[in-house]
């Protein structure tokens, strides 16, 4: 069964096998999902994020979990050089970027524990997947299109770019948008790891590449001109 | 570049050889070059020493041969000239190429990435990734996806 919900939002799809149990998993991925979206949002003005942002309330008085996703980002922004990086101007912080895929990564463990043998949890375009599952890679030319079809499995997928929210992704070196890239899918271990990596290699531009392979990652570079990139790693994966 | 990087690695690899390696000097009075050699196997050693009075640096000026040495990947033997007492360069007599090897070492070094120029696929797929879709547009396919069926 597969059912699609308004989360953080964007469209949270979850497909698991049919089932009573893995029903109830799914409603029980999907409650975490929107539980993390209550506390993390920076569009809900009563989520701790909101609240620390408006010096309601001081770092030692959130939760736990809203600290360690904090500390897990201060250690995001050592590993990428500081491509990676939730803070604003002023002492705001978004950790957005983080909590997606950490939300993701969040319903993907509830179905796991839950013993569900196969499942994906997508938010948004990037997803965790147990089981194998093809995946494609939007063409960021043309959303109705795939340029790429993967066969994946236990992997987490996250794409960046700019194309659909019209947001732009900004490299904290120099504050000005990311152009060197159309959009950078990264295959990796898990999602919050593919997600961070995505976002940091595609501030970085051209080099976002060779720097996620670097790393030991697979990734899907596409440039402004319609030129792709990708690791060998990849290729194995390709439909 | 990628040539360049290979080679390099190589070097890099081989570079701590030539200390385990040593070179075979002959003469009996370089005392410190003996002591590196170890008393080690010369069979192969082809020393063609040109005479030299005064050794500068420590080493006694000519070019010195050092035994070939399976290394795992292959045999290396390496050839050492020294002039005014230094050793000023090394050449390499044998070196094993194996493209494997070398692949593992460029990559090592650095990743070799691939290019295509992006083509819409047809394949049937499960799930599609792409850059953050909202709810709107989620919204919007779905609604074209239901006039289709009307």
């Amino acid at each position: 069964m597969k059912s699609t919900r308004r989360i953080m939002g964007m469209p949270v799809t979850l497909e698991v096998p049919d089932g009573n149990d893995r029903a109830a998993a799914m409603e029980a991925a999907f409650d975490r999902l929107m539980w993390v979206d209550k506390v993390f949002s920076t569009y809900k003005p009563d989520s701790q994020i909101s609240r620390l942002n408006r010096g309601e309330l001081k770092a030692g008085q959130l939760d736990s979990e809203v600290r360690g996703v904090l500390a897990a980002c201060e250690k995001m922004r050592k590993v990428t050089g500081g491509y990676f990086d939730i803070r604003r101007t002023g002492n705001e912080i978004d950790p957005s970027g983080y909590v997606k895929g950490w939300a993701i990564g969040e319903g993907a463990e509830i179905l796991r524990r839950a013993g569900v043998e196969r499942y994906f949890v997508d938010a948004g375009g990037d997803m965790q997947v147990r089981g194998e599952w093809r995946v494609g890679i939007r063409n960021p030319f043309n959303r109705q299109e795939i340029v790429k079809a993967l066969r994946v499995s236990n992997v987490g997928v996250a794409t960046s770019g700019t194309y659909e929210r019209g947001e732009h992704i900004y490299d904290p070196h120099t504050g000005k948008p990311a152009t060197g890239l159309a959009s950078l899918t990264v295959v990796g271990p898990d999602i919050v790891t593919a997600d961070v990596y995505a976002t940091a290699a595609f501030a970085m531009g051209a080099n976002g590449a060779e720097w996620v392979a670097a790393q030991g990652l697979e990734c899907y570079a596409i440039a402004p001109d319609g030129t792709a990139t990708f690791t060998p790693g990849l290729r194995q994966l390709f439909l | 570049m990628k040539r360049v990087l290979v080679v390099i690695a190589v070097l890099a690899g081989v570079g701590g050889l030539i200390a385990l390696l040593g070179y075979h000097p002959h003469s009996d009075g370089l005392s410190q070059a003996a002591s590196s050699n170890g008393g080690g196997a010369t069979s192969n050693s082809t020393d063609t020493p040109t005479p030299q009075a005064t050794p500068v640096g420590g080493y006694k000026d000519g070019t010195y041969t050092g035994s070939s040495v399976d290394v795992g990947y292959g045999t290396v033997q390496v050839q050492a000239v020294v002039a005014g007492g230094k050793i000023t360069g090394v050449n390499f007599l044998q070196m094993p190429f194996d493209a494997s090897r070398s692949a593992m070492i460029a990559n090592e070094a650095k990743p070799i990435l691939q290019q295509e120029v992006i083509s819409a696929q047809v394949a049937n797929v499960d799930l599609v990734s792409g850059a953050t879709s909202d709810w709107g547009g989620f919204v919007k396919s779905m609604q074209a996806a239901l006039d289709q069926a009307k």
